[in-house]
């Protein structure tokens, strides 16, 4: 009972990561129809960043966390005005194409900056676990479960009690409305995709501290979004937490009791039955 | 000079062209590149039944050189099934596979399709490194035996690697040729007009579907067989094979060759198999520049190489009149 109840706080905790990465790419799916691929490459931006500021300019876990998640959102932001706005009303399968063309880009120019080791950012925290009752969790960990907590309840607030929000909220929902009703949706586009791609960054960083850094971290977490993505409903924000959630529980549980090698598979089974049984997403009222 | 011949004059000469290269050259390098551009020819034809004609984006691509592969070591080493037999074996067993894929994820087409077969890919390569009695784990399977037809005593033996040349270029021209014939017959013709507007096309009677359905088997197929081939030329495979940069490397053949032509494919292919041998030196910066590749050729030749070169020969092609070359207007880009 206590390893369960050990196993599911660790799969909250993964999943709260992955709730962060996927916020991103749902929004942005809702907003432009754009599968983003080069979503994988923000998060990894986001530890890559953090790894080389204290690495090499010596500064603190807090500071060089905060100056990695600052500059993927103008990564976001450059990427969307330069590229996503251009392919505008352009087919998924040509947006998906690109998305795919900077993701390669930035993983390989990453793989040729810092070579195939993985790195690990200096955790400012000492290695001992902390108690809860009978289970233990690292400081690393406990963490990132904060933030995550902390920004997932700000983007709820935000989305739904701000005038910002329920803008954002009416884009999503019918952008011509939108348009119509005086939104900039051209500059919601662009904040929206930036605010995703600090989100990935934060998690790249909490992930960073955890695990390992890699240029090609992105790869695997990015499949995982997306399964996430799906099972909370395309374009629907809150679905994707809970879907982060399921997923990372689900994941931690599979690996833990049935199969370590086959702990990133179960994700792809719980698409296959979602896709099956309620493809709309676990959490969407249906509409009819 | 009889009709036949000179409306088809361009591809004879290709042909011929092609045919000759092992008594052009004595190098076997160059022979061992055409060899593996006949092999991704084979797979992007696949991918473009599906990418080019259907208009959904499979990511799961590369899991059927795999399937093709892996099938075809597994039943020519364990089994000692002889290589044609194993070859078509490992067709069916990617169309069986293609078809349950299909079968769940064409109903939902778009993103869906793209991210349910990026992670059935993703499956089949964990399954490729984990299941180590089957598979032979992440080393993969090695002693493959090569590829021979016959029976009794009457075997050929493909040994030599001009002799898997021709192999190959007897399994593309073939290729070539079915897939010229569908996609100019009804079925792709119902494709192109599921793919240009899909309820206009199912209003008619065309159920979207099923062509989808169909398109993505062959594709499937003709996939495997690419692997199938693979594996008996290089006698191993490993995960490898089914790995994302392999469906990268394909999608960059297929769009900047162009999507939705027969010979796109067959230029890519060669392009991306033969440059990338001549950019050795800058090998690390590969993958960067394939990725900057693949955004710019959206950005500026969004239908790829092979309609460019068709939009400026109606262009330009009244200039060779005298040669008398029919030229076909064909509508069949994306």
């Amino acid at each position: 009972m206590i390893e369960f109840l050990q196993q599911f706080v660790n799969g909250l905790i993964i999943g709260m990561t992955y709730s962060l990465v996927a916020i991103g790419l749902t929004m942005t799916f809702g907003l432009m129809n754009v599968i983003n691929f080069a979503h994988g490459e923000f998060y990894m931006l986001g530890g890559f960043i953090a790894y080389y500021v204290v690495a090499l300019m010596n500064m603190g876990f807090y500071i060089s966390a905060l100056i990695a998640v600052l500059a993927t959102m103008v990564g976001g932001l450059i990427t969307e005005r330069l590229l996503i706005r251009r392919l505008r009303g352009r087919d998924i399968l040509t947006t998906a194409i690109v998305t795919i063309g900077l993701s390669m880009f930035l993983q390989n120019t990453g793989f040729i900056i810092m070579g195939p080791i993985p790195k690990s950012i200096p955790s400012p925290f000492e290695p001992v676990p902390i108690y809860i009752g009978q289970i233990t969790v690292a400081p690393a960990r406990l963490l990132a479960a904060a933030v995550s907590i902390i920004i997932i309840s700000f983007t709820h607030l935000a989305y739904n009690y701000t005038k910002v929000g329920r803008a954002l909220k009416a884009t999503l929902q019918d952008r011509d409305a939108a348009l119509l009703a005086g939104i900039n949706t051209n500059t919601f586009n662009m904040w929206t995709f930036a605010y995703g791609s600090a989100l990935a960054a934060v998690a790249g960083v909490l992930l960073g501290a955890m695990f390992v850094v890699t240029p090609f971290m992105g790869e695997a977490v990015i499949a995982k979004a997306w399964v996430v993505v799906i099972v909370g409903g395309l374009g629907n924000i809150m679905g994707a937490v809970l879907g982060g959630l399921l997923l990372g529980v689900a994941e931690t549980l599979g690996a833990g009791f049935i199969s370590a090698g086959y702990k990133d598979a179960i994700g792809f089974f719980i698409v296959i039955l979602v896709l099956f049984f309620k493809p709309t997403g676990l959490w969407t009222k249906s509409t009819s | 000079m009889p009709a036949i011949f000179r409306n088809h004059l361009g591809k004879i000469l290709w042909g011929l062209v092609f045919a000759s290269v092992p008594f052009m050259t004595r190098d076997e390098y160059y022979i061992h590149l055409l060899i593996m551009a006949g092999f991704y020819i084979l797979a992007v034809e696949g991918l473009n039944l599906i990418v080019g004609y259907v208009g959904e984006l499979s990511l799961g691509h590369q899991a059927f050189l795999g399937i093709g592969a892996y099938a075809s070591a597994i039943l020519s080493i364990r089994f000692n099934i002889p290589f044609l037999m194993s070859f078509i074996a490992a067709g069916i067993t990617g169309g069986l596979v293609s078809f349950f894929l299909g079968y769940i994820t064409l109903r939902l087409r778009g993103a869906y399709f793209v991210i349910v077969t990026l992670s059935f890919a993703g499956i089949m390569h964990l399954v490729a490194v984990n299941s180590d009695t089957l598979t032979g784990g992440p080393l993969g399977l090695g002693g493959i035996p090569g590829a021979g037809i016959g029976i009794g005593e009457w075997q050929v033996r493909f040994s030599s690697k001009t002799s898997f040349y021709y192999l190959i270029f007897a399994l593309v021209l073939a290729t070539l040729y079915l897939c010229n014939r569908i996609v100019h017959s009804r079925l792709g013709r119902a494709c192109i007009g599921i793919r240009e507007n899909e309820v206009l096309a199912e209003s008619v009677g065309i159920s979207a579907f099923r062509y989808a359905l169909l398109f993505s088997v062959m594709g499937g197929i003709l996939a495997s067989f690419a692997g199938s081939f693979y594996a008996h030329y290089v006698t191993l495979v490993s995960p490898e094979i089914m790995s994302f940069p392999q469906i990268v490397t394909m999608l960059l053949m297929l769009v900047i060759g162009g999507r939705g032509t027969v010979a796109g494919p067959v230029i890519g292919a060669i392009l991306f198999t033969i440059i990338p041998e001549y950019l050795r030196i800058a090998k690390a910066f590969k993958w960067p520049v394939y990725g900057v590749l693949l955004i710019f050729a959206i950005l500026i030749i969004p239908q790829g190489i092979m309609p460019a070169l068709r939009g400026l020969w109606t262009q330009y092609g009244s200039y060779f009149k005298f040669l008398k070359i029919r030229s076909k207007v064909n509508a069949h880009h994306p």
